[in-house]
């Protein structure tokens, strides 16, 4: 069985790079620069986006907006990654524009769970 | 103006009066907005350093975090020793994160969803989630909550918040052990309660005398806190915990909190030891909706 699609897009390199290594369940293609998330994810063609809300160049609700547009991507869940989210929100209020959060610092289990949640997987 | 006789002695004075009543009150209210308005720019000011602060410090521990659990899972990680190590930076970075976190609580703008809330529910709840805490310090846990307590108009969460905040706190009081005693009443408000009685006060809710309030004590059995530190207990990043143990901002948190819910919170020495924080909450009467906060 294929292993499914994850698309990471953050600024940090550092990040998408560590949690690509600890995934290895999943085939992951990385984008550190927001500007190039809309055209790698119709060539990659993933089964969930995981995308970064304050970046430069491109924000993640802008990319986000960009995806959704695109016919082949707009069914695609997507969950933002943000640092910017008090407690309380992070407990209750799971959702930007319609998208799940998920607060940094994440751990691999968190992450996983999301895409087994998303996936089914 | 002194008034004489014929020999130059004084024998009466001339004089005006008014009444200023009204404009020292118009004065106070002017002074007091101005206090109001200086601490929302402050707070607006706060609001931006912790986005930006969250941001820088969060992306670098969020690398950590991963890194920890990718070497975790390695060979290294075999070494003797290496998994306390790994441990240990683990809980670094957890305490990191939640000095951030509580930075953010502070000064984040939100709406309070004020419903319904069975206060002594939101109580039993938040002892579950300390009671790890208290068990590791071997406090045994008090409860004298009246059946008939009324519902609080609140946002459970967020006084969830609170009672989570108070019960650790009075957790780190007692090191060595103790009791923590949680109870709830009613009471009516009177005059007294208005009047400063400790360093710890916390005054300007929107009681009045007459009115019934929802009582809230939380006490432990430690060593109390000095008159000259309570005094400063609610400051931001005041805090009297050593290092890793406190940010400084969880009674900022709490205090806030309370002011939302127009309730009021005083934290004083208890006169048979330890320290008590008392919370006086509206119970729900029939309004609901929102609360903007407006920081």
């Amino acid at each position: 069985m294929s292993k499914k699609k994850i698309l990471l897009v953050d600024d940090e390199s550092g990040f998408t790079r560590l949690l690509r290594l600890t995934l290895p369940a999943y085939e992951i293609r990385e984008v550190n620069e927001p500007l190039k998330a809309l055209q790698v994810a119709k060539e990659f063609q993933p089964d969930m986006i995981f995308l970064d809300v304050i970046m430069p160049d491109a924000d993640g609700g802008t990319v986000a907006a960009q995806i959704k547009a695109e016919a082949t991507l707009k069914n695609v869940p997507i969950v933002f990654l943000t640092a910017i989210v008090s407690k309380d929100e992070a407990q209750t209020r799971r959702e930007i524009g319609g998208c799940e959060f998920l607060a940094k610092p994440v751990s691999r289990d968190q992450v996983d769970d999301c895409i087994r949640r998303h996936l089914g997987s | 103006m002194p008034r004489r006789d014929t020999a130059g002695r004084i024998v009466s004075y001339d004089g005006l009066m008014s009444d200023i009543t009204e404009k020292k009150r118009a004065d106070d209210e002017l002074q007091s907005a101005q206090a109001h308005l200086m601490q929302l720019e402050k707070l607006h000011s706060i609001g931006q350093l912790a986005a930006g602060v969250a941001h820088e410090v969060k992306n670098p521990l969020q690398i950590i975090l991963l890194g920890l659990q990718y070497l975790t899972d390695s060979a290294a990680a075999r070494e003797p020793q290496a998994q306390s190590v790994i441990a240990e930076m683990n809980d670094a970075v957890r305490r990191a994160s939640c000095v951030v976190q509580d930075l953010l609580d502070f000064s984040s703008p939100r709406e309070l969803g004020m419903q319904r809330c069975p206060i002594n529910g939101l109580i039993e709840k938040s002892l579950r989630f300390v009671r790890h805490d208290l068990k590791t310090a071997h406090v045994q846990v008090v409860q004298n909550l009246d059946p008939e307590l009324p519902d609080a108009l609140a946002e459970p969460n967020k006084m969830e918040q609170v009672f989570v905040n108070l019960m650790t706190n009075a957790s780190h009081a007692m090191p060595q052990g103790g009791t923590l005693l949680v109870a709830t009443r009613t009471k009516t408000i009177t005059p007294a309660d208005f009047a400063p009685h400790e360093a710890g006060d916390r005054i300007g809710s929107s009681f009045h005398a007459g009115e019934k309030a929802i009582v809230v004590e939380i006490r432990d059995t430690g060593t109390g806190v000095p008159p000259a530190m309570l005094a400063r207990i609610f400051e931001p990043f005041y805090t009297t915990k050593s290092t890793g143990k406190g940010t400084g901002l969880g009674l900022s948190v709490t205090q806030k909190i309370m002011d939302l819910h127009r309730g009021k919170i005083s934290i004083e020495n208890h006169p048979e030891g330890g320290v008590m924080a008392t919370l006086l909450l509206k119970p729900a009467g029939l309004e609901t909706g929102k609360t903007k906060e407006r920081t």
